[in-house]
């Protein structure tokens, strides 16, 4: 039985940390290619999720996660053990997802093709699945309008719901500056909700 | 405490660092102050977590995505990558030597140790030495002044300082005129145990020292020939 497994038998499924995902790591970092598919399993819908929040676009995330899990394999031996694996990850991430973005810009294209794709939630959905629904949709294309700094700081904060250190870390700048990205961005997408809302009771 | 001492606050329990005391105090005072109440509800995290679940993949592509990089860092592959590798090296390798050796063998030797050596095809033991100005030239068939005429015709322009002795000449023209000798019969009369031609080589090298002479003598194709190579060195 290898760590993986025990771990597994102990701790289930649902862990914030993920012991099992460090202990495939070191497992990796140890010689054994097999247990990358545990890595990945492990956290590729973290990663897609947050390069389809970054990209927007369903091709470009499939580079991306790939991408992403080629770059984790290849510098597995700089991993710390001391940290959280999750925004190791998440910072190999959003710097291959920077890297697919250089020179593209494909999220007007996107937010164009939502708008006419946008259609009323159908008459038979309850009213508060309907109502959450659009909520969230519209919480989306807030967050779609946000510079990309911001974008980045409000996505890895609010939605992945990593301290703000850990995202200063990952973004390569100081707190102090994330929190200002953070609070801008929060107040941006609350002005484009009450907008939003104010336009549908007019 | 002023309000942008409350401001300061207000960020620390956005992050979580604000101690119970620093709360409690923050809490006071945004009862009073609507400008710090307005900073802190636009800190207030939003609802965005539900946002998360939202994934432009599905499963099957996730599994193709593990098999394509699974696939990408097998050791089998990078076995493969490393062999790869390997025979570029190799055949890099093999081209460079090829090449230094080709140019080291087409240059005229300028170096300190060798003025120049050249190596003549003549149906004998034929040779003929240039170093710098110092033009000579040696045969060791004395018995065919003709063969040594010719071969001094063949002689590169290169070295124009290659004289036959005026004698040699003169018999050699004579012997040729008179029909006494033809150049076509002069075949070699080789051992009666060789089969192929013999053909000797003999190669002079000059060293920068003018009283030093390395003089090789190889029997060339002729693997039957009973002599030894003869290397010698004149001082």
């Amino acid at each position: 039985m290898t760590d993986i497994d025990r771990i597994e038998r102990v701790s289930g499924e649902d862990q914030s940390d993920d012991p099992v995902l460090v202990a495939a790591i070191r497992e990796v970092r140890d010689g054994n290619t097999d247990a990358f598919e545990t890595v990945m399993a492990r956290s590729e819908r973290r990663i897609a999720s947050l390069a389809w929040r970054i990209l927007g676009d369903a091709d470009e995330v499939r580079d991306a996660v790939q991408e992403t899990f080629l770059r984790v394999y290849r510098f597995i031996h700089r991993y710390d053990d001391s940290r959280s694996a999750l925004p190791w990850l998440f910072r190999i991430t959003v710097n291959v997802c920077r890297d697919l973005e250089r020179g593209r810009r494909k999220r007007a294209e996107r937010f164009i093709e939502l708008e006419q794709n946008h259609q009323a939630p159908p008459e038979n959905q309850p009213d508060a699945v309907a109502h959450r629904n659009e909520e969230i949709e519209l919480l989306t294309r807030a967050i779609d309008e946000l510079p990309r700094k911001e974008r980045l700081a409000i996505i890895l904060r609010d939605i992945e719901g990593l301290p703000t250190e850990e995202v200063a870390r990952i973004l390569g700048s100081r707190p102090a500056t994330v929190r200002v990205q953070v609070s801008s961005a929060r107040s941006k997408i609350r002005s484009f909700l009450s907008d939003r809302r104010r336009g549908v009771e007019s | 405490m002023r309000c942008s001492k409350y401001r300061t606050l207000i960020y620390l329990q956005e992050s979580g660092d604000a101690t119970p005391r620093q709360q409690l105090k923050l809490e006071r005072h945004l009862h009073t102050c609507d400008g710090c109440r307005d900073l802190a509800s636009s800190l207030e995290p939003l609802p965005l977590h539900e946002v998360r679940s939202e994934l432009p993949l599905e499963n099957r592509e996730l599994e193709q995505i593990r098999r394509s990089v699974m696939t990408g860092i097998s050791p089998a592959q990078a076995g493969r990558g490393s062999m790869l590798r390997f025979a570029l090296i190799t055949a890099s390798t093999l081209v460079v030597l090829t090449g230094a050796m080709f140019i080291a063998l087409h240059q005229p030797g300028e170096g300190p140790g060798v003025s120049e050596a050249r190596v003549t095809d003549a149906p004998f033991v034929e040779s003929a030495t240039v170093s710098g100005d110092r033009g000579r030239r040696e045969s060791v068939t004395p018995q065919n002044p003709a063969a040594e005429l010719e071969s001094a015709e063949r002689t590169d322009e290169s070295a124009p300082h290659i004289q036959v002795p005026a004698e040699q000449e003169k018999e050699a023209e004579a012997l040729l005129a008179t029909g006494a000798w033809q150049p076509e019969q002069e075949a070699i009369d080789p051992a009666p145990e060789l089969e192929t031609k013999a053909t000797a080589v003999r190669i002079e090298l000059q060293t920068s020292n003018p009283n030093v002479r390395i003089i090789w003598i190889a029997s060339g194709r002729d693997e039957a020939s009973s002599e030894p190579p003869e290397s010698t060195t004149n001082t």
